[in-house]
Formats: C-alpha cells, structure tokens, sequence
C-alpha cells in the first residue's frame, strides 16, 4: 500500500458508518451527561470538595469565636486542652485557624477556576498541553503549599504542647527550640510534601511533557534550517 | 445550557461522529478503551461547546478537542499503544475477499499510523481527512513551516513501515 493509497482507505472509511461503533442521538445524550474520568476532571472534583470543606471550616471557626467570646464567665474554663487559658486566646487561635482555610479556600477556587476554564475553551493542540501542564502544576503547587503549612502548624501545636505544658508562655531557650521545630519541620514537609503530589500526576506530567518535546524538536530543526 | 443548544449540538455531533471514531481508531487500539475515549470526547466536547463560535469549522473545532481528549487521555491510562502486526495483517490480506479486503487496508493503516508519535498521529491523520497545511496548523496550534516538515518526516516514516512489511 503506497501513501496515495491511503487517503482513498481513509476516505472509505470516512463515507461507512462503521457497524457496531456508530450511536444514535439518545446515545450521545446519555453520554454527555456521564461523569468524566480524565485526570483534570478528576482534579476538579477533588477541589470541589476541598473548597466546601474549606468554607465549612472557616464558618466553623466564626461561630467557635463568636461563641466563645459570648459565653459568660469564663475564669474557670481552659481551651484547646488547657493550653489556652482566655476566651481571646481562644479566638485569636481560631481566627488565625480561620484566617489559613480561607486562604487556603480562595487558592483552591482559583485552581478550580483555572480548571474550568481550561475545560470550556478549545485551545489548539499546543496550547492545550501546556495550559494542561501548568494547571497540573499549579495545582500540585498549591497543594504542597497548603499542606506544608497545615501540617507544620500541627507540628508547631505538638512541639508547644509538650515544651510549654500548661505552664503559661514565655521568651526563653524553649522558644528557640519551637523557631526550629517549625522551620525543620516545613522543610521536611515541603520536600515530602512536593514528591508526594508531584508522584500522583506524574505519569500524565511526564507523557505531556514528552508530547511538548515533541513539538520543539521540529521549532529547532527549522530554526536551525532558517539560520 | 439546555433546551435549543443542546439539540443543536447533539444533532451535529451525531452527525459528525466519525471524526471521533476516527481519532479513537487511530489513539486507542483496545475496544474498551476507545469506547471509554469515545465518551470522554463527547463529555469535552459538550462542556466547550459554549467556545465554538462558528468562527471555524464545526469540523475543525471538533478535530480540536477530540486530539485534545486523545492526547490526555492516552496519557492518563499511561499505557503502551497495542502495536497490531503488520506482518500478519498482510498475510491475512491475500486470503480476504473484496469487503474485508478494504477492512484489512484499514486495520492496516491504523496499524501503521499507530506506530507514529502522537502529534506526526494528528498531521498524518488531518492529512488524509484533506485538510489544508493552514487548517493543520490551525488545529495544532503550530505554524505551516512545522506542517510541512512534521508532514514530510510523518510521511517518510509510514512510507517506511508499510514497505518493510
């Protein structure tokens, strides 16, 4: 079969309603109501549910706040485990607690949005492997942000409980000991962190790329023929 | 987005199906798969149907999004494309009658188009649909220069597979 050949094969098949592959228009109705499996729609399904669990977060710590400062006498009472001794104790950790899931809630819409986006447009073939690329890559960026500073907070939470106790806070050697806590453990966790969202989308980072690769070779080689 | 958008676009996208078949057949060489393919171009190509503005072809916009979806999806399942082979394909020609004969040609091209990277995949099969080096370009989002190349190297190598088997 020589390559004149071909467009005549293709043409034929091209003019036949392959038997058994061809679907009526209820069909294509049902399936575009199906729920996608590509590795974006996937993502946008896990930031959904990141955003509505974000935003319940932040409500709930504005009602903890506002419920806390209202609650009466509060001479006998401690939070958090007895760490915390006064009601604005109490709040300002909530609020900062607050304050960290809604901006972690706004990063995510925005990668959400960002996802959205990519899936209404029609980008060339080029353009959408690496607008795909870099949501992907956003995405694990956030993601190793957020998680990094979430679970360093923790490991801050720990490392405060068991070097102060119940004593209340003071400005000495144990607070240099926290400083390095914090900063060990956000190294630590960044770089775990990093491998571990970068490792869930790497088969699809790594073929995008390839495909990228693929178009540059042939800019080289013309622009290598223009010189 | 439902009522007269959603008739519109499934009357033309039933009708211009075999694109998609096309870019499934020439992607996905396991039936499963290419079903699965087949369905996730049509889910893509609903939720960007808002972004077709009758400024291009309705055949070039779909051409668009499904090597789009293919690339991706291919990618997601990170699987090896089943190489079919050729040289069996074209024993078994010589004892086919005229009907699978013409089936077995296919089988065979989409065999050999297999063995192509993904984007000489999307020129060499834009090529056999008569499109245009500019409407090439267009789709992949490349410039005529590349076209020609890309085309010429696809060209080269398929030529090469079918006459060595």
């Amino acid at each position: 079969m020589e390559i004149n050949d071909l467009k005549s094969v293709w043409k034929k098949a091209s003019d036949q309603k392959m038997p058994g592959y061809w679907v009526s228009e209820e069909d294509v109705r049902t399936m575009i109501s199906n729920k996608s499996h590509t590795t974006l729609a996937g993502i946008a399904r896990a930031l959904k549910f990141k955003i509505r669990t974000s935003s319940f977060g932040v409500l709930i710590s504005i009602a903890a706040i506002v419920f806390t400062l209202n609650a009466g006498d509060p001479s006998d009472k401690t939070y958090l485990f007895g760490l915390l001794k006064t009601p604005e104790q109490f709040a300002i950790a909530m609020g900062s607690l607050g304050l960290v899931l809604l901006r972690f809630s706004v990063f995510v819409r925005l990668r959400y949005r960002q996802i959205r986006e990519y899936e209404t447009s029609t980008y060339a073939l080029s353009d959408s492997i690496e607008s795909a690329a870099s949501v992907v890559k956003n995405v694990i960026r956030t993601g190793t942000h957020s998680d990094t500073f979430g679970m360093t907070v923790l490991a801050l939470w720990v490392g405060y409980s068991n070097m102060f106790g119940p004593d209340d806070f003071a400005p000495d050697l144990r607070l240099l000991y926290l400083i390095l806590t914090g900063l060990i453990a956000s190294v630590l966790l960044y770089q775990i962190s990093k491998r571990l969202h970068y490792n869930k989308y790497r088969h699809f980072l790594e073929a995008l790329e390839q495909c990228q690769e693929e178009l540059n070779e042939v800019d080289a080689e013309i622009n290598d023929s223009e010189l | 987005m439902k009522g007269k958008p959603e008739k519109d676009f499934i009357r033309q996208v039933t009708d211009a199906q075999g694109i998609v078949h096309k870019v499934c057949a020439v992607y996905c060489t396991d039936p499963e798969h290419r079903k699965d393919l087949f369905q996730e171009i049509l889910i893509q190509l609903w939720k960007s149907y808002p972004s077709f503005k009758n400024k291009a072809k309705f055949s070039t916009w779909m051409y668009r999004v499904s090597l789009n979806v293919a690339l991706q999806y291919v990618r997601k399942r990170h699987r090896k494309p089943v190489e079919v082979e050729l040289s069996t394909a074209l024993r078994d020609l010589s004892d086919q009658g005229t009907e699978d004969h013409y089936e077995e040609e296919l089988r065979l091209l989409y065999a050999a188009i297999s063995q192509l990277k993904d984007v000489e995949k999307a020129v060499i099969m834009l090529y056999l649909e008569d499109k245009g080096n500019d409407e090439i370009a267009e789709i992949i989002g490349i410039s005529q220069n590349y076209v020609r190349v890309k085309m010429n190297r696809a060209k080269t190598k398929l030529r090469k597979i079918l006459n060595t088997h």
